[in-house]
């Protein structure tokens, strides 16, 4: 058993307490929420168990299929099942202020917000194929290790600082979030057709490089829009009211 | 019933740009590039400055396509879409992405050309004055809603 199993089986297993626990309170918690939360949690144990890593380790498409799941399709998933606020519902009250008081500390407020997760997401992937650092990975166990947990890490960071759904005071507007998302996303598509281009990285072979960047162009928009629409759905939700097209009884609600 | 809520003719107009925006980008994508293979995921001849902004463009139109459609149901669900505005928005965004498409990315970036051969204002051509043709039809439209005819309006 490695350590990503360990530690995502763990937190699906707490997820799906909690959950249990809930149900039995009689408070409730949608059922796709834990299956989007223990559907994501095994989609990373299943990318990082030992054949999966073996093929991303010799294969460039293999590590951009791993990449793919890994710090973009699975993150999207924990984060969007709320897990802080089925924790915060499982706990005493105290803690929820406790989380308030956490997540409002200058340095957590600085590494959540929006821009610093862009940078330490995409701008992760910039540095890691457009240096050698691609090649010093291959060679390092422990360095393609840590990247691997800075990827998981950084994803669940940049979607839950875009558009989660968890409790967070005073975050930034959403024209602010929205902009940055734009920013990363344009980003990342850059990223792929240089990749194809101009050969990056050099240490892999020709044809693996332009597959794999296809792969990243294509297959990485699907859960980069899906993060777009979530966050231009909360967006619309707070700038057009439902009340108004309730048809209650007449004279019952005034209109606006 | 429906004096109660209130029409957003603006908001409406944009939703359906987007729409015909993201939708004409979309199609772009998968007939020429995809299913056609008139041109490639990157042309040999392609600067860095080019494929960056050819991934910046790209980018906004997925998130036109997105936020309109997020933007229309919206309108749906709390009732404030203005009809006739709709078809009339979307032809516009449909053609203004074809003119844009053919004289920014084609022949300003030099992103890819239609196609490659050797008549090639022949393709050049038929490209502008489609996107020509739909923005007409959307002027068409729009004029009619503001005047109340639109069909949706009756």
């Amino acid at each position: 058993m490695n350590g990503f199993t360990l530690v995502f089986a763990t937190l699906a297993a707490l997820y799906a307490w909690g959950w249990w626990r809930s149900k039995r309170l009689g408070r409730g918690w949608p059922l796709w929420r834990l299956l989007l939360f223990v559907g994501s949690a095994l989609a990373i144990v299943v990318v990082m168990s030992p054949p999966s890593m073996h093929w991303a380790h010799d294969d460039f498409r293999g590590h951009m299929a791993v990449h793919l799941v890994a710090g973009m399709i699975a993150p999207l998933g924990l984060v969007m099942a709320a897990p802080v606020s089925l924790a915060l519902k499982s706990v005493p009250a105290q803690w929820g202020r406790r989380w308030v008081g956490f997540v409002s500390l200058p340095p957590i407020r600085v590494l959540s917000h929006p821009v610093t997760a862009a940078l330490l997401n995409t701008g992760g992937m910039m540095v890691l194929y457009l240096t050698d650092l691609y090649a010093a990975m291959r060679h390092s166990p422990g360095f393609a290790l840590w990247l691997h947990w800075h990827f998981i890490i950084a994803g669940c960071l940049f979607n839950w600082a875009i558009a989660g759904p968890d409790p967070a005071p005073r975050r930034p507007s959403l024209e602010w979030r929205f902009g940055v998302l734009v920013l990363s996303m344009a980003a990342h598509a850059m990223l792929s057709k240089w990749m194809y281009r101009f050969h990056f990285p050099a240490s892999v072979p020709l044809d693996q490089v332009r597959q794999g960047a296809e792969l990243m162009f294509y297959a990485g928009e699907l859960p980069e829009a899906l993060l777009a629409y979530l966050l231009a759905r909360q967006w619309v939700r707070s700038r057009y009211r439902e009340a108004a097209a309730v048809p209650g009884p007449r004279g019952s609600s005034s209109c606006p | 019933m429906s004096e109660r809520v209130q029409r957003r003719t603006g908001a409406t107009m944009v939703a359906a740009v987007l729409l015909g925006v993201g939708i004409m980008a979309a199609l772009d994508e998968i007939v020429f590039h995809q299913v056609l293979a008139w041109h490639h995921f990157v042309e040999t001849d392609n600067s860095a400055l080019a494929l960056a902004s050819d991934g910046l463009l790209h980018t906004l139109e997925l998130v036109m396509l997105v936020a309109g459609t997020a933007l229309m149901l919206r309108l749906h669900e709390t009732g404030q879409h203005a009809p006739g505005y709709r078809g009339a928005g979307f032809l516009l965004g449909m053609g203004g992405f074809q003119l844009f498409d053919g004289i920014v990315d084609h022949k300003v970036l030099g992103l890819h050309q239609v196609r490659y051969v050797d008549n090639l204002v022949v393709y050049d051509l038929c490209w502008n004055l489609a996107g020509l043709l739909l923005l007409a039809i959307g002027y068409w439209l729009l004029r009619r809603a503001r005047r109340g005819e639109a069909l949706s309006q009756q």
